[in-house]
């Protein structure tokens, strides 16, 4: 008979059991790892998300009000007349992009007349900007020919529609310090998008501009932001929109931004109950809410300001 | 204990003594809870590095934010008077800090030091580069 060798059933049960638990051990252990690694990596995008956000607004907030010296009593002609500012709903209307003045103005949560716009969060904030960015030349594409422009000398501007650049009304008197420059218009808010994660749908923040066919349209710009607030600093004392009449915009120095950042979908770590403070909106966590969150506040000034 | 058995077992069947002595088995359970006390240490490490990392953000964001509101002082003080108290309220809120400074010569430089894992400096306006490559952990100057 072959005479076996091997390890005896007793041998391998303690080896069995040995190997069980140092597998258990391990295995527990990557699991820790690829939990906190999850973390990191959440906690690494909530701040990317929040220097995306940072670096967007704060560029138009900077640039807000730049008019190339042109003042809101300054005489703006040009074949696109200038409207004068009314709040009604610009989805389909281009002449939202025409009311130059006032360069920054603010809402505290969605006004009514702005309602006409799909699935805005009512209760975050809304920011117009508007501004003067230099260019070369008009465009001569067609897609482009409803394009806004402005011509300024000094004191004189003309505002008008790129198919109709070389209309005789849209001649300055002078030819001296000749610019041309884009008209831009910014309208931040946040929205709900189409994705869903956890069960909720994300939040993200949104931009409408006004593209080459005159009107304005919105594109998602940073997601993963739940509430946005803003702050205005004016005579030296930070106020909300509603607190500030009409004529108390051009007098702006300085914009309060407060965001709430959070994570896209629900992680599983320790939650519990919070409550954040974003100017005058409270924002309280659920109680099962698993989202990774972090307030972000910062001031900017605007740089176009009549002293 | 298992060691002893299965030898005892294998010197009264078979001449030769088979298998993994004591000392092997020990040896290399012992690397095997080395290498993994290895990967806790630096998963705990990273956890930390990744919390002082989330630290210097904020604290450049309220360096960045203080800077606005120097600017805002050269043209009023107004507006310092009432936007610093509000500024300092929220660095104590956001980061464990210790102390701030502005240069009182220059106005032009924000220092903010405060309490890290590691803590490399105890005097933030010394540093003279404000980005190096020894940058300490617990302060910033901008």
């Amino acid at each position: 008979m072959l005479k076996q060798k091997g390890f005896t059933l007793v041998e391998i049960l303690i080896a069995m059991f040995l190997g069980s638990v140092l597998l258990t051990m391990s295995t527990q252990v990557l699991i820790q790892i690829a939990k906190s690694n999850r973390l990191a990596h959440q906690s690494l995008l909530i701040q990317e998300t929040g220097s995306l956000a940072r670096q967007l607004l704060e560029k138009d907030i900077r640039r807000a009000g730049f008019f190339a010296g042109l003042k809101n009593n300054s005489s703006i002609g040009g074949s696109a007349t200038r409207e004068n500012f009314t709040p009604e709903c610009f989805k389909d209307d281009e002449r939202f992009s025409r009311m130059l003045f006032p360069s920054i103005l603010g809402f505290d949560g969605l006004p009514e007349k702005f309602s006409c716009l799909d699935s805005v969060f009512p209760e975050g904030d809304v920011l117009v900007l508007r501004y003067l960015q230099a260019t070369d030349a008009v465009s001569s594409k067609t897609s482009d020919s409803n394009k806004l422009y402005m011509k300024t000398s000094l004191n004189e501007g003309k505002l008008f529609k790129a198919k109709d650049k070389d209309y005789y009304s849209n001649e300055l008197e002078t030819d001296s310090n000749q610019g041309l420059y884009e008209v831009k218009t910014y309208i931040y808010h946040l929205r709900e998008t189409s994705r869903q994660c956890s069960g909720k749908t994300v939040r993200a923040l949104f931009r409408e501009y006004n593209n080459s066919d005159g009107f304005m349209n919105a594109e998602e710009v940073v997601s993963g932001i739940v509430q946005m607030q803003f702050q205005y600093l004016h005579n030296g004392v930070l106020r909300n929109a509603r607190d500030l009449k009409p004529e108390d915009w051009q007098a702006v120095e300085s914009v309060a931004v407060d965001l709430l950042l959070a994570s896209e979908c629900m992680e599983d770590h320790d939650s519990e109950v919070k409550a954040f403070q974003l100017a005058d909106a409270t924002f309280q966590t659920e109680k099962n809410d698993a989202y990774f969150y972090e307030p972000l506040h910062f001031l900017v000034n605007l740089r176009n300001r009549p002293y | 204990m298992s060691g002893i058995f299965l030898f005892k077992k294998s010197t009264r069947t078979i001449k030769t003594v088979q298998g993994f002595s004591l000392i092997e088995v020990m040896v290399a359970m012992s690397l095997f809870s080395f290498s993994m006390l290895g990967m806790v240490s630096m998963q705990i490490n990273m956890n930390r590095m990744i919390q002082d990392a989330f630290q210097k953000n904020r604290a450049l964001s309220l360096a960045i934010s203080r800077h606005e509101i120097l600017e805002l002082a050269r043209k009023n003080a107004e507006s310092e008077n009432y936007l610093l108290p509000l500024w300092e309220k929220e660095l104590s809120e956001k980061i464990p800090y210790v102390s701030s400074h502005i240069d009182q010569e220059t106005t032009s430089h924000v220092s903010i030091l405060w309490v890290s894992s590691q803590q490399t400096v105890n005097n933030c306006e010394e540093i003279v580069a404000p980005i190096n490559e020894e940058a300490p952990e617990n302060c910033l100057r901008l």
